[in-house]
């Protein structure tokens, strides 16, 4: 009785706690539909309006939100992609494989990630510019492995380091390769883990604004810098704001949807180490 | 629909009639013309029928690429796209590519491509005020040079555009062009001419007493009304309310912008009534006020909680049906002056331009498209028209006198112009000494310091970083 009692209180909190923090999200979502006017209401007005879709259509057609979506997917998805294909036997090199200083390398990876962005975006571009790489979606797909692989590497060595030795070995002794190893073996067990660490990259490089500001002009340029044009010079675009930021969360909710019972394990099984 | 969308919108209908206002008074002047060259037996030229001014030239020869970096939006962005097209119709072989990026961050880039000596950039377009910065790390180039070879569209531009907006160096009629600044603003003095009637008040403030008055007046906390909003944000927005303030007083930044001067002087009576003045508006103030810049007053303004703004840069979004929900109510003027005998109507200005890099590859086909987009009437009123239509605000008095009918803050900007001052002395460390003055505006108005203190600290802080600087050798 007095369990369920608990249970019941931890879940109104809960319930509390999830409505604190959908409500910026749902004013978000109310003011992209709401005209402009009753945006600019001095007294907020939530839902006695006509709804519009003119911020939507607005932020595709001036702000060119379409090509800065695919811009994102591309450069996002494919730098993601490889990050985790590095990572993962680069983490478990650092984890299992008993290098010399194996803890002291950790850190050096991680290091590289506490670089202040600010202070290396100029090298960046002149780099870029020299390649002739400005305005592409490759200096961007290059910057975010740069910087994601080395979060990537220590969040999965921390995954790594949970799963038990004794099937590597087992593993090892019935003649497997490395390779074999971790993709065989390793990569179904640490499954939750990979996909969270994905999920960490993948958020990071979707919301990056200071390399895509630098590194694009406006062909490549992604959606976070897109949504900065709605800013305008003597006022600003809430509702194209609001539009653009939904469109921004969208996808970003998706995988959290589709993934959450994988990010589940995976924080449960990161909190252990 | 957005605030943006329909202003866009509502300026194509205006200028669709404007265009056929035009039209018809160049149909009367075709008659005439016609006439005219009947009666003396001339040829059928029929001149005035022409949208082409003196200025209009083509030239398929020139060929290149021009990269234009510019903020995003109305005013800057927009105005450029307008007028392209007949760029593109007079240099058919040069290609302008328009790179729009974020207002709020187009500065740092900007810095960062000139500093690293950046081709990718032939031209940028901003805020003039900030171009001292760029001068110093000599990202400008000279523009005396290309101007002297089209006098007449030289002594046009110079003629039609005040001198205060320029930007030469040294910064006085006879400098060096580094610049063009074809877009203008000033402080102008937002009213509500309804409530003002209403409270039986029919004449516009012309002093800062005056001012307090109608701020009084309106003042209605109760019905969320408020009788005085400004741009008071802590920094720079703060330190330009006070600088416009002091100037109207007849006050200076420095005691000389020259070699021996450079010695600040907020400290002294007519720093003293400014910020005086200021204090007693902010009894009036907006809730907002001290955390407004211009989106924050437009927007009080526009839905009426903030009905008295007498300092606050020109925009067209208040006169915005969709925008506000008073657009024929909110009248525009010259900002108030001091009652003191050094008083005077000096509203701060500013301006957009665009300068050629010095790193450009293409510095020829990069002052044609600046020049272009200056020219006004003087090259083609078809650039004026698209100027305006694409939200433009152009420094050209002839522009601001020719569409102040439905730019009605026009009017306001036009009678300001004359008779303004620059929003920042045209130095780097402008908006570093902006920011300097703005947190002693905020310090006096939350209580932490008394007027003297904050003109005191005003003057030490300023001097400071002039010292740091090396202006006093």
């Amino acid at each position: 009785m007095r369990s369920t009692m608990y249970s019941r209180m931890l879940f109104g909190l809960a319930i509390v706690l999830v409505f604190i923090w959908l409500v910026p999200v749902m004013w978000v979502v109310l003011t992209s539909v709401k005209p402009t006017n009753i945006i600019n209401s001095a007294v907020p007005i939530f839902f006695d309006f006509a709804p519009t879709l003119d911020h939507y259509v607005e932020v595709f057609e001036r702000f060119r939100f379409g090509r800065s979506m695919l811009n994102s997917f591309v450069t996002v998805g494919v730098s993601t992609l490889i990050v985790m294909i590095i990572a993962l036997p680069a983490a478990y090199a650092v984890a299992r494989m008993n290098l010399m200083h194996g803890d002291t390398w950790a850190l050096v990876i991680l290091s590289l990630r506490f670089m202040p962005g600010m202070v290396i975006v100029l090298p960046y571009f002149k780099i870029a510019t020299f390649l002739n790489l400005i305005d592409t979606q490759i200096v961007l797909i290059v910057v975010y492995v740069a910087f994601g692989l080395p979060f990537a590497v220590w969040i999965l060595r921390g995954f790594l380091l949970d799963l038990p030795k004794d099937i590597e070995e087992a593993g090892r002794l019935d003649g497997l390769s490395w390779i074999q190893i971790i993709f065989r073996l390793i990569m179904p067990m640490a499954a939750p883990g990979i996909a969270v660490t994905a999920i960490f990259t993948f958020v990071f490089s979707w919301n990056e604004f200071l390399f895509a500001l630098f590194l694009t002009l406006d062909k490549g340029s992604t959606m976070p810098v897109a949504l900065q044009k709605t800013i305008d010079l003597y006022n600003v675009l809430w509702g194209s704001l609001s539009a653009g930021a939904v469109l921004q969360l969208l996808p970003m909710i998706l995988v959290v949807f589709l993934l959450q019972k994988h990010i589940a394990r995976g924080l449960a099984l990161g909190a252990v180490k | 629909m957005s605030g943006w969308d329909d202003l866009y919108k509502r300026t194509m209908a205006e200028s669709k009639a404007m265009k056929e206002k035009i039209s018809r008074r160049q149909m009367m002047k075709i008659m005439a013309a016609t006439a005219t060259t009947a009666t003396v037996g001339m040829g059928s030229r029929i001149a005035s029928a022409d949208t082409k001014g003196p200025g209009w030239y083509t030239d398929d020869k020139m060929k290149g690429k021009v990269t234009m970096f510019v903020s995003a939006g109305q005013r800057w962005e927009l105005p450029a796209r307008g007028v392209l097209p007949l760029f593109n119709e007079r240099f058919p072989n040069i290609e302008v590519d328009i790179q729009a990026g974020p207002h709020g961050e187009m500065v740092t880039k900007s810095m960062m491509l000139a500093t690293s000596k950046s081709s990718a950039m032939d031209v940028l377009y901003t805020d003039f005020g900030q171009w001292p910065a760029f001068h110093a790390v000599n990202a400008m180039e000279d523009l005396e040079p290309f101007a002297s070879k089209d006098p007449g569209w030289y002594d046009d531009y110079n003629k039609d555009t005040p001198t205060g907006v320029q930007y030469r160096v040294p910064a006085n009629a006879d400098g060096t062009l580094y610049g063009l600044t074809g877009d203008g603003n000033a402080k102008l003095h937002f009213y509500r001419q309804d409530l003002m009637h209403a409270a039986g008040i029919h004449k516009v403030p012309e002093t800062w007493e005056e001012a307090l008055e109608v701020a009084e007046a309106l003042h209605n906390p109760d019905k969320d009304q408020y009788g005085f909003i400004t741009t008071a944000r802590r920094g720079g927005f703060a330190g330009w309310v006070f600088w416009g303030m002091l100037a109207s007083y007849g006050g200076e930044w420095f005691d000389k912008q020259a070699e021996g001067g450079w010695h600040p002087t907020f400290n002294n009576d007519k720093g003293y009534k400014a910020l005086e003045t200021l204090m007693k508006l902010m009894k009036f103030r907006h809730p907002v006020t001290l955390n407004a810049t211009d989106n924050e007053c437009n927007t009080a303004l526009a839905n009426g909680s903030a009905v008295y703004a007498p300092i606050q840069w020109g925009t067209a979004v208040l006169q915005n049906p969709e925008f506000s929900k008073f657009p024929n109510d909110i009248g525009t003027d010259l900002v108030p002056r001091g009652e003191t005998a050094e008083s005077a109507h000096r509203p701060l200005m500013g301006g957009l331009g665009q300068y050629v890099s010095a790193y450009s590859e293409n510095k020829e086909a990069a002052w044609e498209w600046i020049k272009h987009l200056n020219s006004g009437d003087y090259t083609d009123s078809r650039i004026s028209d698209a100027y305006i239509e694409h939200t433009g605000q152009p420094a050209r008095i002839s522009m601001l006198n020719k569409y102040e009918n439905i730019r009605p803050h026009f009017a306001g900007l036009k009678k300001s112009f004359p008779v303004a001052v620059s929003f920042v002395p045209l130095i780097p460390e402008a908006f570093t000494l902006s920011d300097i003055i703005g947190n002693e505006v905020t310090s006096v108005i939350t209580g932490e310091k008394s007027i003297d203190d904050a003109l005191k600290a005003m003057d030490k802080g300023v001097e400071g970083v002039m010292m740091d600087s090396g202006y006093y050798g």
